[in-house]
Parts: structure tokens; sequence; C-alpha cells
């Protein structure tokens, strides 16, 4: 990309976009928030009519009953419960909606206030679409071939923390936030040629959270709007009392544009995303994480999983290619590989720019597709995982990128690196 | 007692019985400003040393059994026990220290802020103190000194008891509210209200038994024949006391359990009035073969311990720093199971949701043994493969 366009401009370009994406995920979740909202206040007007409080307007004094309701409802501090209580004359209602208000600012306080703590643990999150699963403000009318994925970590300063489940769903939903990217060229960085590209945390901290991935209506907080991550981060910090911070955040990503013209050249083009998390009690959240992106085609007319201008999956492609691609991001989990495959060794050779120092003999178990597929049961590699797949189902997969985060590795490390975000570039392709 | 002053060694030599007790709860709720207020009430009584804030704070990291621990011992004593207070930084610091044995906690004290409340703060170190096998636990409230309202404290209170039940502790354990910062700081009302904490502990958690006052039992080390008499079995007794003439049970290995009769113990050629926990001894078994009385079966009181081939346990699996395998491992993982003398081989099942397991993970599974052995909850044991130690772990549960 030659036109190296000044910050103002990508910064009215991602308001934009941004205000887009508002939009689309207000009406999205307009309906459970209505739903919910009504649940809110019946809840509230049951309680009220089961104990109408007699309010002395010379001293008040915070319902006990309600203060226990209104804690357990927000995790608030008591204190900080009592006050809204007092404040309000009892009225549940007024209480929650200032609470709703302070809350941001008394978790601000409290973030300030841990900012300078170390904050090691925590989880990696990794969520995958569904194949075609659309999401953001994907163009009108556009499709998703295949799937994607999208990596984060979140920190924390102990691991009691990271069990806990509103930590544990708020790394989830900044995940899914994340995959808005997967469709977009991000501001500032379109020159990317990753297959799985940083996003920019500010970038994403405007964004509404978006719903955790299994989630039913009941799921979404009710107390906050479609918050934005900053302020659900900020909260969180105030119900747990830890430094909570976002450490990085990876999606997999292909501009739309690019999509577009591949699918004019080769109409049996798909991209997909397997994920695994390990070391967690969930699906979508653990101690290390892996994402893998391949690239896809039917090797004949018949059996191509795209077909021109509309979806053409076949349920059981899709299942096979979801269990592989899923057991291939858990063999990046277990086995810990360095490199793609011999192809991807050579490629980086000849890339003197990386400045990259490949090990005189390079172990066969540093590279992906020489090592023992996980997933066999008959001692296949990788390598030959993906023949067999060929021979089988006429389907021909390339691995085009992985990522493999430990959470809290080097933490000490990464402020220095940071501001210099071409080390991170360069290293794209080793890791 | 003057020695309890002088050092750590020769606290230990106390007459007192030992209890560890684990500090649980949230980083900012006071754990380590309440440990320190403990050590001060109790160096004025010369209970204890001691100990500032800052003493207490750096958890060093320890080494038991080959696995590194972060964790914080301080000790005190009262008028009848003698107490080591362990603080971990993390939830996996505790699971090591279980499957390790290095302290196992006895009771806790769960400490609050009770301008916080209990809920999100505390719930994990509640089911962090389940998981760990504590039973028992006194709260402790701390900063009231910011919370003056007596509702308030009402509600907290209530809320810790809604705590307590829903994570399986008894509801009515005491909670002392106080300020440990103020008993630091020489407050004599709150320095009363630690002296009630340290009552609460003494009385509301028990002395847990001693081994000698458990029953019988030591695992199979070697065996030797002596015709005409019977099988001479040698081991470590792990608990319990033995005396010549007294009945005694062969567990494990074989499938079936033999009864017979211990003629007389010996240790280093002399013969014992009674073998005690540690001694190293050889017991003739009367009209025993040495099949009857193989390495790595129990030789105990009988009907105290049954031999079993599946169980659950928590394990902790090394690091390849820490000696461990460089790779994870998947279901169906058939190392050996080494059991106080012996390695028997079995087969690991992991968890519906766990596919694969890694090294430095800590996590529940099933064990499927090929022959059976004498274990029950709390049976330590180690995972090897080739004579090299890769895991760690406690029965949690027997199945069969």
């Amino acid at each position: 990309m030659s036109n190296v366009s000044d910050d103002s401009d990508q910064q009215s370009c991602f308001e934009k976009k941004i205000s887009k994406i508002m939009f689309q995920y207000q009406r999205l979740s307009a309906f459970r928030l209505r739903c919910s909202q009504q649940y809110m206040s019946f809840n509230a007007l049951q309680l009220l009519s089961q104990r109408p409080y007699v309010t002395d307007q010379s001293s008040v004094k915070p319902a006990i009953e309600l203060l226990a309701k209104l804690r357990q409802e927000t995790q608030i501090s008591i204190t900080k419960a009592k006050e809204a209580l007092v404040k309000h004359k009892n009225d549940y209602d007024k209480a929650i909606a200032w609470l709703l208000e302070e809350s941001k600012a008394t978790g601000a306080a409290k973030a300030e206030k841990l900012k300078g703590r170390t904050a090691k643990e925590g989880l990696i999150a990794v969520v995958t679409s569904k194949f075609g699963e659309k999401f953001g403000n994907l163009y009108d009318g556009g499709f998703i071939l295949g799937n994607r994925g999208a990596i984060v970590e979140v920190n924390c300063e102990t691991d009691f923390v990271s069990r806990n489940a509103l930590f544990q769903q708020f790394a989830t939903r900044v995940a899914s936030t994340s995959l808005l990217y997967s469709t977009q060229s991000t501001p500032g960085l379109s020159n990317i040629t990753a297959k799985i590209a940083p996003v920019p945390i500010e970038h994403l901290s405007l964004s509404p959270l978006f719903p955790h991935p299994s989630a039913s209506s009941h799921a979404i907080n009710h107390l906050s709007q479609p918050a934005s991550i900053k302020d659900s981060l900020t909260e969180l910090i105030g119900k747990l009392g830890e430094n909570i911070s976002i450490r990085r955040i990876e999606t997999v990503n292909f501009g739309i544009e690019k999509l577009s013209s591949r699918i004019a050249n080769d109409e049996g083009w798909v991209v997909i995303t397997g994920g695994y998390v390990h070391g967690g009690n969930n699906a979508y959240t653990g101690r290390i994480g892996a994402i893998v992106v391949l690239e896809v085609r039917g090797v004949n007319q018949e059996n191509r999983i795209l077909q021109r201008g509309q979806l053409n999956y076949s349920q059981s492609i899709i299942d096979i290619l979801s269990k592989f691609t899923r057991d291939l991001a858990r063999q990046v989990v277990g086995f810990n590989p360095k490199y793609i495959s011999y192809d991807h060794i050579r490629l980086l050779e000849k890339d003197k720019l990386k400045g990259l120092t490949v090990p005189g003999e390079i172990d066969d178990s540093f590279i992906l597709t020489e090592q023992d597929f996980i997933g066999a049961k008959n001692q296949l590699t990788v390598g030959q995982q993906i023949k067999k797949l060929k021979k089988d189902f006429y389907i021909e997969l390339n691995i085009l990128e992985f990522k493999r985060w430990v959470c809290g590795e080097d933490i000490d490390d990464i402020k220095n690196i940071e501001g210099d975000s071409n080390i991170e570039m360069s290293s794209q392709a080793e890791s | 007692m003057a020695e309890a002053k002088t050092g750590k060694k020769e606290v230990y030599e106390s007459s007192k019985p030992h209890v560890n007790i684990a500090t649980l709860g949230h980083v900012d709720h006071g754990k380590t400003t309440l440990t320190s207020a403990i050590t001060h009430v109790q160096s004025k009584k010369n209970k204890a040393k001691s100990r500032k804030y800052e003493e207490i704070d750096a958890a060093p990291e320890e080494r038991a059994r080959g696995i590194t621990i972060k964790t914080a011992h301080v000790e005190y004593e009262t008028d009848t026990r003698h107490y080591a207070l362990i603080d971990c930084p993390g939830h996996a610091d505790y699971i090591k220290n279980l499957i390790t044995g290095a302290a196992q906690a006895n009771g806790g004290i769960v400490v609050v802020d009770a301008s916080q409340g209990g809920q999100e703060q505390t719930k994990e170190h509640l089911l962090l103190a389940n998981q760990v096998g504590v039973k028992d636990v006194v709260v402790f409230a701390n900063k009231i000194d910011v919370v003056a309202d007596k509702e308030m404290l009402d509600l907290v209170k209530e809320e810790v008891e809604g705590l307590l039940e829903k994570y399986g502790f008894n509801k009515n354990s005491p909670i002392i509210f106080g300020s440990a910062k103020k008993a630091l700081e020489g407050d004599a009302e709150q320095e009363k209200k630690i002296e009630e904490l340290i009552d609460a502990v003494d009385k509301h958690i028990p002395t847990p038994p001693s081994d000698e006052s458990k029953p019988f039992l030591m695992y199979i080390e070697d065996n030797m024949s002596i015709t005409g008499r019977g099988t001479v079995a040698t081991g470590k007794v792990e608990r319990g006391t033995l005396k010549p003439g007294e009945e005694v049970e062969i567990v494990g290995i074989n499938a079936e359990k033999f009864k017979t009769k211990a003629t007389s113990a010996e240790m280093f050629h002399k013969e014992l009035k009674e073998a005690k926990p540690n001694f190293n001894i050889g017991v003739l078994l009367q009209g025993t073969t040495r099949e009857q009385a193989p390495r790595g079966a129990a030789l105990a009181k009988p009907g105290s311990i049954n031999a079993h081939k599946k169980f659950e346990a928590q394990v902790y699996i090394l690091t390849k720093d820490e000696g461990g395998r460089h790779t994870p491992f998947e279901a169906d993982y058939s190392p050996q199971f080494y059991f106080y003398t012996s390695d028997i081989s079995g087969t690991i099942k992991l968890p519906e949701d766990k596919k694969v397991v890694k090294p430095g993970d800590d996590l529940s599974l099933q064990v499927h043994l090929i022959h059976p052995v004498a274990i029950e909850v709390n049976s330590a044991f180690s995972i090897r493969e080739g004579g090299r130690t890769i895991g760690k772990g406690v029965v949690t549960k027997i199945i069969e």
C-alpha cells in the first residue's frame, strides 16, 4: 500500500465504523435488552410490593432486604449499596440506576488505585465463529466464507480471579467482540500480510461488549446497556477488586476486498479457523490457547464447498473440517510447534529482513506438519492427515498460520517492546 | 513456653499438637495484616515471634517432593496447640501443597473485607478450601473500622453464613468482626478481637489425630521366608503401632486379603515391644509364604484398609524444569503408579471435557490399576514413566 493516510483520517474512518457497529449491535440486541429491562423492573416491583417501605424522610435507613438484593444483583460493595439506598430513600430502581452511573466512577477509581500492580495471571480466550456466521458491519448481502476466530489475553493478579465466572465471561466476550475485526481491515494496519493480525486494544475499547457465544437472553447483564469494553472492564475491576487488563488481541483477518477478488478467481476457496484452549474449566478460556487458520478448496467441481454467490456447505464436510481444525489447534497447544512446514521454513530463510535464527538442524518435532497428529489413531503426521483428507474427501487444505499463547508469558518483557510494533509484526510468522 | 521465642526448629519440638491453618481470602482483604496481627498479639505472651507485614508478604518458593510451591509459613502457639499459618499466592499452589502433603491444612481462617462483603471476591477461596480438604473454618470479617453500622455488619454476617452454607461449610462457624490494622497499631479493643479469633481457632478447628493413634499400616518393601516359621516382611511404619502377637492383614497386590499374626517385630536386629510410626521394621508373619506377602502390599490392622483398583485423584503433572515430561499426554495414557513401595501399571481416564494434559497442569482424573492396592482417600502416589517421576497425586475418591 503506497498511500500513507494521516492519523486523523484513520481516526474518523474508525469512528464511523464504530458508530456503525454500535447501531448494528443495538438493533441486534434491542429485543433482548427490552426483555431484560422489563424483567428487571418487574423484579423490583415485585420486591417492593412484597414489602412496602414507608420511607422516613428525616433519617433514611437502608432496607436490609433491599440491600441484600442489591448486592446480589450488582456485586457492588456493601458500603456503596448502602449509600445508593440511603440516597434514594430505598427506591430500588433509582438506587440501581444511580449505582450503574456510580460503578463507572468507583470502578475507575479502583482501577486507578490498582493500576501499578503486576497482573500476570489470567486467561487466554479463544472464540471461533460458526461456518457462514455473520457478525459486525459485514457489507450488505455479504457472507462469510468458512469461519473466523479471535484470541485474546486478559490478565489479573491471582488465579482465584481467573477462575471466577465473571472474569471468564468477560474474556470470552472480548474475544467475541474482536471477531468484528476479522471482516474489516484494521485502521492503521492495512498493510498487514499476516493471516492472524493484532487488533490494537484502544480500537476495540469503545466497542460494545458482545454477548458470550453461548449466550441466551439472560446472559446479558441487564444492568448494563450494551456497555463498551472499556466500561465493562472498569466495572469488572470494581467487582473483583484486582488489577485487570486486556493484554493482546488477535483475529483471523481477511479484508473484504481481498476476499471478493479471491472468490472471483477461485470459486472453491474458503478460509477456516480452528481454536482450542487448555487448562480452563470451559470451552472458551484457559491457560494456553491457540488458533489455526487454513485455506480450503474443493479439488473438483462436485466436491467444492462453495459455489458462486451462495453458500453450499455440505454438513458432513463442515463437520469433518470443524473437527480437523479443532484437533489441529489442540495439536498446536499440546506440542508447541514453531513452524508450519518445511516450505514455511524455506520461506522464512529466504526472507532476510526477518533476521530469523533458524537453528542449524531443525527437529521435526518443531514442525507442525511433521508432528504425529493428535487427532489420528493411526500414527499419521499432520501432513499425512491432510493428504488423507484430500484423498478421502477431495478437499485440499493448506495451513496458513497459527498462534499459540501462554497466559502471562514474557509479561515482564512486554513493556520493553511496547511502542515498537514492528517487532511484533516481524515475529508474526515465527510464532 | 519459653522455647517458642528462640527459633523455628525448637518450636517444632514443642510437645503441643501441631495444626496447620490456611489463611484464605482476596488479596486486598487483609490476610497478611491479620497474620501479622496474630503474631503481634501472641508475641506479647511469648507465644510467637512478632512478624511485620513486609516480612510475611514474600511467598518464598519451596521445593516439596520435587515440585516448586510458593508458600509462606508463619508460626505461633497458644496454651494448647502449636500453629503454622499457611498462605499461598494462588489456587494452584494450594493444590500442589495438598498433593505433596507439604503442609496439609487442617483448617482455615477466611478473611473477608466487611466494607466489601463476601460474594465474588470470596467464592473461589471457599471452593478451594473444599477442594484441599479443609472442613472447618473460622471467619474474620476485617476492616470494621471502615463500617461502623451494626445493621451492615449483620448483613455481612448473613452473607458470609450464606456463602459458608453454599460451599459446604458449617453455617455456624465462628465469625469474628475486627480490624487487623487497628490491632497492629496497638488498639487494645482490637487486640482483644484478635485474641477472640485465636480462641475460636483453638476451639473450633479440631486437632488432627496423631499418626500414632491411627490404625497400624506399613507397606511391604521386601520379604524373606524363614523355613518353618513364616515370612519376614520389611518396611516403614506409616502410622499406628504394632505389638508382637497382634493380628495383621496383608492387603493389596494379591486379589484376596490374607489374615495372619505378627509373631515378632524387629528393628536393627533388636526385638521391639512396640513398633511406632517411621520405624523401619521387619515383621515375622506366622505361617505366611513370600507370595502371600508381596512387595507393595500393605500390612495393616485387620479391617482398617481395603485394596482398590479404580479411584479418582487430584494430580499435578511436573513441568520439564521439575524433571517431568516434555510433551502432553492424552486419555488412556498408561504410566506406572508408585504407591509407597511399588510401581503398579494403570491407565489414566480423563474427564469428558479434557482431551490433553500438559506438564504443569493440575487436574482431577481417574486411575484404573491392573492390580489392587491398599489405598484410601488422601493416599499419596507418584506417576512414573520408566523410573522417572512425571507427576504427583493424591486419592480423592475410591470408585471400586
